[in-house]
């Protein structure tokens, strides 16, 4: 079955980001990057609940049909802008903290791909049992 | 991921205007439609790369600007001769807030034939960019504006002791990008439809 090594490999990809954020923070005694993941965590949402606003007349998700029609596509757009906005802070802010000199630049760099795996894992979790027809949670 | 329903149009039934131009070539005119149709429903959406693009220039103008204000206030072995002021926080929320007003203008506002007191609508309606637009552009001038003044005026033009002014300067170009592209991507090809198959 399909589905078995789909959550296998998320399953393990969700470790392996926290374990890296784990040891970004572990290794240099300075528990600052654990927010990172926390923000990756939090970047799907805006785009979720706005696409469910936009679909929500359609009878649950259906997106395809409403993405273009001009009364949903500035609550869409919407959605698009506050995920981007949460996706490149979640990059820029391990950076901030090491160009100050707070963390580490190694830190920065274990927490930010640790953060990418946790963000690809919520993707990949969406874009794999997540479909169009039933609605979200 | 957007999954689209591949479209089920035949090239019989609808004919595609071939260009005629120089690069025309028999077969690999073929093969660029072709491969064209092949892709063109697997690539983002209008709504989607304009949305996506717009989000990622305003988050890199703000963390520009958190950067630079970090940096000036915690290096401390020499300290940065210009201190972080109020006054350096303020192009950059004249712009947020510019390219709030000016996105919440649709197009069909500003077209003058709405159905009910159509004139009072799109009157107002073009007050509100104009007022938008005139906040974007003027908190970009101002932010060129402070850089001059507390930092290229006093000799302060390279290294760690401008780095805050160019920091401004950036955030303000990057989101006055931000809020064009989202206007102008949101307004601009509204009128064609993107997937003929809906």
């Amino acid at each position: 079955m399909a589905g078995m090594k789909t959550i296998i490999g998320l399953a393990s990809l969700l470790a392996t980001g926290i374990l890296l954020t784990i040891l970004s923070c572990a290794l240099y005694v300075n528990w600052l990057p654990i927010l990172v993941p926390l923000i990756f965590l939090i970047a799907p949402f805006p785009n979720m609940l706005c696409e469910r606003i936009a679909g929500g007349g359609a009878g649950g998700g259906g997106r395809d049909i409403w993405s273009d029609s001009s009364d949903h596509r500035g609550v869409l757009e919407t959605g698009y802008f506050i995920t981007s906005f949460f996706v490149v802070s979640g990059v820029g802010l391990p950076y901030v903290l090491s160009h100050a000199e707070i963390i580490r630049p190694e830190a920065m760099f274990l927490s930010v791909a640790g953060g990418l795996l946790v963000y690809g894992t919520i993707l990949g979790y969406v874009h794999a049992f997540i479909t169009a027809e039933e609605p979200y949670m | 991921m957007p999954r689209y329903q591949p479209l089920s149009l035949d090239a019989s039934d609808s004919p595609r205007p071939r260009s005629k131009t120089a690069f025309y070539c028999g077969w690999c005119g073929d093969v660029v439609i072709q491969l064209f149709d092949g892709i063109s429903h697997k690539l983002p959406s209008r709504t989607e790369s304009v949305g996506y693009l717009a989000g990622v220039l305003f988050a890199i103008g703000w963390w520009v600007f958190i950067d630079g204000a970090v940096y000036a206030t915690s290096r401390t072995e020499p300290p940065v001769p210009v201190p972080v002021a109020f006054v350096d926080w303020v192009p950059g929320i004249l712009s947020t807030i510019a390219l709030i007003i000016v996105n919440l203008i649709d197009r069909e506002m500003l077209s003058a034939e709405s159905d009910i007191g159509g004139g009072s609508v799109a009157t107002k309606a073009q007050g509100c960019a104009f007022l938008g637009v005139s906040m974007a552009l003027g908190s970009l001038g101002g932010a060129f504006a402070v850089m001059i003044l507390k930092y290229t005026m006093h000799g302060r033009t390279a290294g760690d002791e401008a780095y805050f002014g160019f920091c401004i300067s950036g955030q303000n170009a990057l989101i006055f990008a931000s809020s064009m592209i989202l206007w102008f991507g949101r307004n601009g090809g509204g009128s064609e439809p993107p997937f003929p198959g809906y």
